[in-house]
């Protein structure tokens, strides 16, 4: 017999107290939902099951009590943090969900300025923790777009990338060690050491795992010096993408190593850049770390642009204030959620990867169709923000118009539509269907494809670690109907 | 200086107009036996107050039928036209910005609005106004009399007026008529007058303020604490709060002896309303937000439950 | 009816850095690495300018709408945005004289336009923009022109007779006004301030019109410059500070932090109250 939401509530105050336990229907309506369901929070419209409680953990024990009781009585637990979410991942999908709350676990427990790393609980803001560092010398180099908003937990759970990722890596480089709960209120700590070959590496059975598999409550990420007087911005406009992902994969082959490596077409490039390269594609690299290091390498790429008689270099002044100005606080979004009402005009993002041969055919099949395909389209553009020796990512950006529908049909009139456009075709050409939102719940529905023969690993995870399956249902494997 | 200020009497801010206008007088050294008063009024009743609060001593009344620009630029023309004057001040709200430009054109002056000092030089007139979205102060050199001034909102403190020994002259020119563009006229009162301008201590609330709800609590929180409410443009926009309460270059500049800035990011449109402020609080979670480097007094945290606690506490 | 909106683009100044509000030699900051945005007033005058066109055509009125902007190459991506949003015309007089601080200039080149280029009955204006805040020239234009004007306007609707009915803030309250043309519409803090977006089929059939570009010599601007330098001058430029002490209240728990903060910082304060 499963519990009514009022035996579920009653059980989590036992464990908890009841300040700690969250029933007010405001807060459980935002709490059914996360950006991508973002039109629902403009018109007040909330059609997901509304969980029954949102609770605020305090300690791994609590975690550990709470997953425990929801084992024991199949309730559904949906981890949460700094709630930057965009894929649905914190969606509660289930009845009589409970979404479990880490971001008052905030502490920073250790900062190892000698073994350079630096340990937090999962509740720990990401520019919170940074900006500790920076005062210090030191730094994550962990900077996505999210930075004002994310917490330590969720960037771990989601495989985050920073904006420095082509230098330091993405979060899963970051990680030494971890805390994490599992279903059965199983406590386990994976050390801190700089490597081991112990047998297959099962950080990664918790990086990237989006609170399908265990609860982090807990994590250990590696420390590198700040030294932002050494940084050298470069910008340039050209004319096509194909250009730009050949400088791009030269760049990454030849062996150097800048922090941010970013190719713009012309349509996602407008918003950013329409005061210097109207109509242009644009490339954009920042290099840092030792000032030697930094000074030759920004020379060397200086070499490999200039090969390349499209390319026509812009002060790097434009691109510094650009950079300064990429992170999305608290107040764009307040902003975005206005003008969204006030314009019925609303973006979204699809972000995937292919190797080099591919990347390209896959930029130009997505824009072609959406353009074409879909109705009422205001932008459909991208950029390339992660380059790696085998390829890159493609970070699509889309914008339409709302005319219509009722606050329901905007995610069946336009976003599956062209999310179903942008994953087959990445599919179709050997991509990855998700470079770094996650899987979250919208695009379960084509994870067989993306893991092919190599499904049964991932599923039979979820059966061993998830087995009453109460962990975040929906999000990355489909719940079976 | 030869001056005269323009006062608008037909409207309910007329005291704090007069007030302000009194403290800029005096703020910048102008020497009142040498200025003279124009206001306009409608109602005979209020007359005797209105003189009671003109800052010099000479002071002209007309009346009008309402306080229509179009046909008060053609009265102050019609008034002034024999006069040397060297200085016409008028008053910070819109209205004494929009008069101070088109009567300057109409009597060939120079206009600047929203100054917050002068600085009287033999061959011309030094004022300081902010630009640059009040990230800037810009100082003006006017060169052309006669100088057609409106004075920045909150600019100075106010000061009431000592002036006892008034002579006054009334007009009545409600024959003057230049609006007969308008064709129907319907005035509609704001609910509530908002008592920002003169509040001692104020609650303000920003964009990182996003529920009507929130911003009603805010409210019930301000009235315990005995300040008043004000908001930021989004959330006087969204109709989340009258928009009588908005602080900023676009609505009251505050000066409160005490301010509680919760979820304000610090943008400097919205800033300036409450940097004249003279002791100010912020609640924010955003430890990298603007305002954290304009308060006197910040906590990291959500402002609702620093709020929730401090009701408890008081 | 004709209506022209005229409006300015102007750098995000948000987007700069405590250091990037240096001062140079020709009282200028710096601000052309940043990009240009839509001045917000100006933006709700475009906005609520194509919802009085939409309502009008239930009135069986058809507005004809024109754009105007005065400044260099960089605003054309807006006026393309508004062909695409269907504004019949779209112009720009090529600009590239330092008139941050002279809104005579630009009213005087506005109201040579209406007088001999292209007529209008209305003229919308945003009240105030960017980086002179001079809050001058829509009310310079309507004396200029010698047409009454309507501050603060915050919404415009069309009225019969080929009147207008304009909603604008005055002290105390809204006034609801029904206007003959022709008037100066300035606008202020109105509720609509955001503009639409077009879709990219209105872009490629709509947006590809050719702006008209005029030089601005075309307005005398040299004689009108050098009658404003006899005028008024800038003479200086400084940076205001906002700078406090910033105490941060630290606490392990809220409570901690609000008992700190009434306790050392608040209750005295609230006693004198």
């Amino acid at each position: 017999m499963s519990l009514t939401r009022e035996q579920i509530v009653e059980g989590l105050v036992k464990i908890l107290g009841s300040d700690k336990v969250i029933t007010d229907k405001q807060v459980l309506q935002e709490s059914s939902i996360d950006r991508f369901r973002k039109y629902e929070d403009v018109c007040g419209v909330y059609t997901q099951p509304l969980p029954a409680a949102v609770v605020y953990a305090e300690s791994t024990e609590e975690i550990a009590a709470v997953l425990k009781f929801a084992n024991d009585n199949t309730i559904n637990i949906v981890p949460r943090t700094g709630r930057s979410a965009t894929e649905g991942g914190l969606e509660t999908v289930v009845e009589n969900s409970v979404v479990l709350d880490g971001s008052r676990m905030n502490k920073i427990l250790n900062v190892d300025t000698y073994n350079m790393m630096v340990t937090c609980q999962c509740g720990v803001s990401l520019e919170v923790l940074d900006d500790m560092l920076r005062e210090q010398g030191y730094t994550t180099a962990h900077s996505p777009q999210s930075k004002p908003l994310a917490q330590m937990g969720g960037l771990v759970a989601t495989r985050s990338i920073g904006q420095l990722s082509t230098l330091y890596g993405g979060i899963e480089d970051m990680v030494v060690g971890m805390e994490t709960v599992f279903p059965n209120g199983e406590i386990t700590r994976i050390k801190n050491v700089p490597r081991r070959a112990t047998g297959p590496d099962i950080r990664h059975v918790i990086i990237g795992n989006e609170g399908a598999l265990c609860y982090i409550t807990e994590v250990t990420v590696k420390i590198f010096k700040y030294r932002p007087e050494n940084n050298i911005f470069l910008g340039y406009t050209l004319e096509s993408m194909k250009t730009g992902f050949e400088i791009l994969r030269e760049v990454m082959v030849e062996g150097y190593r800048p922090s941010v490596a970013r190719l713009y077409d012309p349509e996602d490039g407008e918003y950013y850049f329409s005061h210097f390269a109207e109509g242009k594609c644009v490339l954009v690299f920042m290099v840092e770390g030792p000032k030697a290091i930094a000074e030759v390498s920004a020379k060397e790429i200086e070499n490999i642009v200039q090969k390349h008689a499209e390319c026509e270099k812009v002060n790097s002044q434009l691109i510094k204030t650009w950079f300064e100005n990429l992170n999305w606080d608290p107040k764009k979004i307040a902003e975005e959620i206005d003008e969204i009402a006030q314009t019925q005009n609303i973006g979204f993002t699809t972000e995937v990867s292919g190797n080099w041969d591919v990347i390209y055919d896959i930029y130009e099949a997505c824009c072609n169709r959406v353009r074409e395909e879909i109705p009422d389209i205001t932008m459909m553009g991208g950029h390339s923000s992660h380059s790696y020796m085998n390829g890159t990512n493609m970070y699509f950006m889309y914008y339409y118009n709302l005319v219509d529908i009722t606050p329901e049909e905007e995610i069946t009139k336009y976003h599956y539509p062209i999310n179903k456009i942008i994953v087959e075709e990445t599919i179709k050409a050997g991509g990855s269907m998700v470079h770094h939102h996650g899987v979250g719940k919208h695009r379960t529905h084509w994870i067989k494809e993306e893991y092919t023969s190599s499904y049964y690993i991932l599923e039979t995870l979820k059966k061993a670690f998830d087995p009453n399956g109460i962990m975040n249902m929906g999000t990355i494997i489909p719940i079976k109907k | 200086m030869k001056f005269t200020v323009i006062l608008n009497g037909c409207s309910d801010n007329f005291i704090l107009q007069a007030e302000e206008i009194n403290g800029f007088l005096s703020s910048n050294a102008l020497n009142l036996s040498r200025g003279h008063t124009i206001i306009f009024y409608c109602e005979e009743n209020s007359k005797i107050e209105l003189m009671a609060n003109a800052p010099t001593a000479s002071v002209e009344l007309i009346k009008v039928k309402r306080y229509q620009p179009e046909n008060i630029l053609e009265i102050l023309k019609q008034r002034t036209i024999n006069q040397q004057m060297d200085l016409y001040l008028f008053a910070s709200d819109f209205t004494g910005s929009e008069l101070s430009v088109r009567f300057a054109y109409r009597i060939a002056g120079s206009s600047l609005v929203a100054v917050n000092k002068l600085e009287i030089e033999k061959d011309g007139l030094i004022a300081y106004k902010a630009v640059y979205s009040n990230h800037m102060q810009g100082v003006f050199k006017l060169s052309k009399k006669p100088y057609c001034i409106s004075i920045a909102k909150g600019c100075t403190d106010l000061e009431a007026v000592l002036e006892k020994n008034h002579e006054a002259i009334t007009e009545d020119m409600m024959d003057v008529v230049k609006d007969d563009f308008i064709k129907e006229y319907d005035f509609v009162e704001e609910e509530r007058v908002s008592g920002l301008a003169h509040a001692k201590f104020m609650l303000v609330a920003g964009n990182g303020v996003k529920q009507k709800e929130k911003v009603k609590r805010l409210e019930e929180i301000a009235k315990s604490l005995g300040a008043v409410l004000g908001v930021s443009r989004p959330v006087a926009t969204n109709a989340w709060a009258p928009l009588n309460q908005l602080v900023g270059v676009s609505g009251v500049m505050a000066k409160p002896e005490l301010c509680i800035a919760v979820a304000v990011s610090g943008a400097a449109a919205f800033f300036a309303g409450i940097e004249k402020s003279q002791y100010i609080i912020a609640i924010n979670t955003d430890k990298g937000a603007p305002i954290v480097r304009c308060a006197d007094v910040v906590i990291i945290d959500d402002y609702e439950s620093i709020l929730e606690e401090l009701l408890k506490i008081k | 009816m004709k209506i022209l909106v005229c409006f300015k683009t102007v750098p995000d100044l948000e987007m700069l850095s405590e250091e990037d509000w240096a001062v140079d030699s020709n009282l200028a900051v710096d601000v052309s690495f940043v990009k240009n945005i839509l001045n917000c007033f100006d933006e709700s005058a475009l906005e609520m300018t194509l919802k009085l066109s939409e309502y009008s055509e239930s009135f069986n009125e058809s507005l004809t709408l024109t754009a105007l902007t005065i400044g260099d190459k960089k605003a054309e991506m807006f006026l393309k945005t508004l062909y695409a949003l269907k504004f019949q015309k779209a112009v720009r007089i090529e600009n590239n004289e330092d008139v941050r601080f002279f809104p005579e200039v630009i009213a005087a080149v506005i109201a040579q336009y209406v007088e001999k280029i292209n007529n209008q009955d209305v003229v919308v204006l945003g009240r105030q923009s960017g980086e002179g805040d001079n809050a001058k020239t829509p009310l310079l234009v309507a004396e200029m022109l010698g047409w009454p004007c309507i501050t603060q306007v915050i919404n415009i609707e069309p009225s019969q007779e080929e009147r207008l009915r304009v909603t604008s803030m005055v002290e105390g309250g809204t006034l609801i006004q029904v206007i003959d043309t022709p008037c100066v519409l300035s606008v202020g803090n109105a509720p609509v301030s955001y503009l639409r977006v077009p879709t990219l089929k209105d872009k490629m059939s709509y947006g590809k019109r050719a702006i008209e570009v005029l030089n601005i010599n075309v307005f005398n601007i040299a004689s009108l410059l050098n009658k404003c330098y006899h005028e008024y001058q800038l003479i200086g430029l400084e940076k205001i500070s906002n700078h406090r002490a910033g105490i941060l209240i630290e606490g392990a728990t809220t409570a901690e932090k609000a008992k700190k903060l009434y306790d050392h910082y608040l209750k005295e304060r609230l006693e004198k109250q």
